[in-house]
């Protein structure tokens, strides 16, 4: 007779609690798949990023303060250190930096009444991080390509312009601009067109090609010194290895990517964060889970001992319990598996907006946690209700 | 599972160890009841005549010695094979009665009955009209008199197998007629599935041809 059994034990005041609690689950059950999918699409965002590209380092010997009222080539590499640096397992490639030792003037924009001195370096080209169209160098050629680093025109755009007053620049605009350079020394000089080609995050110098600069520091300079500067192209930029090596020899170094090193370290503590309440919600679901149930089975713990000792079994009894309790816990699994995939969708397009690669879709390890965590609630729902009515025998 | 006989060896409850029971024929004795006999048990209040009942139906472990169902150790069985014991063989009218508040005396009965589907709609009609109970059948548990409620606890007991009826002060609340009528029904149920009987009583009473009475 299913009904006089139905109202013995289903009572609607329980039934509000267990929907109470289900909203918990779907809650703690959302965030955790939701962080959980979003820091391993971060991890392995970052991974792809790290796998398919090498990092390069810029490394310099510290300045002192008595080297540099000291010799004319301060502190450069010597010959013996680039070869010993060279010879690290965890060095794929290296490069030099090479200064100008000629004097380089130039109305660097006429239009803003800018006049300076300036500086050239050049790296290989290898090192580059862009080779614009039209870049290199040729003896008898007057006219000298320039890559600038971004971040110098970023300096001008957001501090410089805004405090006195001056125009902002676009790359394009100033990509237009052609400058006249005077190079000279050494009892010479020549008239050369320049202009900006590109831009680089890499290169942190106003760079021209490697011939040029070799050209000119021997025909109006003191040939090449010994660089200052080096750059490394290597596997891992957090190699510990690598690290440990550079601190040991004194070497100071700039990242390439040290600014999404650090957001990603934050990302990643970020997500864990959230992993973690998420964890916790779904803990807290657990308890008000369990506790509802509790309370459903020891407020009508009468009835439950009486229809004991009419002769029902205490696993029916129970599994008619747990009946209930597994349709509030699976409707809520699903929805929060549901709502799950629509943040998934819109945190992977996200992903791909910010990143130029596709972030990796990853649904097989949220399907695996949600799934271990639902079960796990439902078979130690189980084991509870079946222990608690057995009790009451 | 072996119902035949019942088996009360040097049995006594925890809370009665300490008591004078000399005088008793139940405690610390050797007892057999066998199926199809009535036996009659009377002891005044206090006496321990709940417990025994609720030792030989199974809810109650608490004594020392031991209680044989057939060759089984009571003890010996698991929650399950109780249930399935109380579905078919142990049928009883508890002394408080024990019925649903929730329920009418109609679902009441049918919720034991729905167990084993031993009696049809109509049986259970013509059992509560016997009893001159069919009037409560649709009313609410809690809205009946005592009287009321003891008869439904009776109809109730009767819809089931049973080799043994445990019957704790099953008419306490009844007049001489009622009680009359109520005896006459157990005895043909019981007769009918060649049942025994253990009906304990504050007093002598002869509602059933008993085998033996024995003082508690």
């Amino acid at each position: 007779m299913k009904r006089p059994l139905s109202v013995l034990i289903r009572q609607s005041r329980h039934r509000f609690r267990l929907f109470i609690a289900a909203l918990a689950y779907f809650a703690g059950l959302f965030i955790l798949l939701v962080s959980t999918d979003g820091y391993q699409r971060f991890h392995r965002y970052f991974e792809n990023a790290e796998k398919n590209q090498d990092s390069y380092l810029i490394i310099n010997k510290g300045v002192q303060a008595i080297q540099s009222f000291g010799s004319k080539y301060r502190s450069g590499f010597s010959e013996e250190e680039i070869e010993y640096i060279r010879e690290q397992a965890f060095v794929l490639d290296l490069g030099s930096f090479s200064n100008s030792t000629f004097q380089i003037s130039s109305n660097l924009a006429e239009r803003l009444s800018i006049y300076t001195d300036l500086f050239f370096e050049s790296v290989p080209d290898r090192f580059l991080d862009t080779i614009p169209p039209g870049w290199g160098w040729k003896e008898g050629s007057d006219f000298i390509p320039v890559i600038i680093n971004r971040e110098w025109l970023n300096l001008y755009n957001f501090n410089v312009s805004l405090m006195y007053g001056l125009p902002q620049i676009s790359e394009e605009m100033l990509s237009k601009w052609t400058l006249d350079v005077i190079i000279s020394g050494n009892g010479r000089s020549r008239h050369f067109r320049s202009r900006i080609l590109a831009f680089s995050d890499r290169i942190p110098s106003v760079t021209v090609p490697e011939s040029f600069l070799l050209y000119a520091n021997e025909k109006y300079g003191q040939g090449t010194p010994p660089p200052a500067r080096l750059i490394l192209r290597v596997r891992d930029i957090s190699d510990p290895k690598l690290l440990s090596f550079l601190n040991e020899q004194g070497y100071h170094y700039r990242r390439e990517k040290a600014m999404s090193g650090n957001f990603r370290t934050l990302a990643a503590a970020l997500l864990l964060i959230t992993s973690l309440t998420g964890f916790l919600f779904v803990l807290f679901a657990f308890t008000i889970v369990l506790t509802t149930v509790e309370l459903a089975i020891s407020d009508i713990s009468e009835n439950l001992r009486l229809l004991i000792h009419l002769g029902y079994k205490p696993s029916g009894l129970a599994q008619m319990y747990f009946r209930e309790a597994l349709l509030f816990i699976s409707v809520a699994a699903i929805l929060a598996w549901l709502a799950f995939l629509e943040a998934d969708r819109s945190l992977g397009s996200l992903l791909e907006a910010f990143s130029q690669g596709k972030a990796p879709l990853s649904i097989r390890e949220p399907l695996l946690l949600g799934i271990l965590c639902t079960s796990l609630l439902l078979l130690y729902l189980r084991i509870n209700i079946g222990r608690r009515i057995r009790k009451l025998a | 599972m072996d119902c035949e006989t019942l088996t009360l060896h040097t049995l006594v409850p925890v809370h009665l160890k300490d008591r004078d029971l000399r005088s008793s024929d139940i405690w610390y004795r050797e007892l057999h009841f066998e199926r199809g006999h009535h036996y009659h048990i009377s002891a005044p209040s206090g006496s321990g005549k709940t417990t025994l009942a609720r030792i030989l139906y199974g809810i109650s472990t608490e004594y020392a010695g031991s209680y044989f169902i057939g060759d089984r150790h009571a003890k010996s069985l698991d929650i399950s094979e109780w249930s399935r014991l109380r579905q078919s063989e142990f049928a009883i009218v508890f002394q408080d009665l024990r019925l649903f508040e929730e329920l009418n005396a109609r679902e009441n009965i049918e919720i034991k009955n729905a167990l084993q589907k031993s009696c049809t709609d109509a049986e259970i009609e013509m059992m509560l009209g016997l009893l001159g109970a069919a009037h409560t059948a649709e009313r609410e548990s809690r809205l009946l008199s005592q009287g009321e409620k003891q008869r439904v606890a009776i109809v109730r007991a009767l819809c089931q197998p049973f080799s043994w009826l445990i019957l704790d002060e099953p008419f306490s609340h009844l007049d001489t007629k009622t009680a009359r009528a109520a005896a006459r029904l157990i005895a043909e149920q019981a007769a009918a599935r060649n049942a025994g009987i253990i009906s304990l009583q504050l007093e002598d009473d002869d509602f059933f041809p008993y085998s033996k009475k024995w003082q508690l």
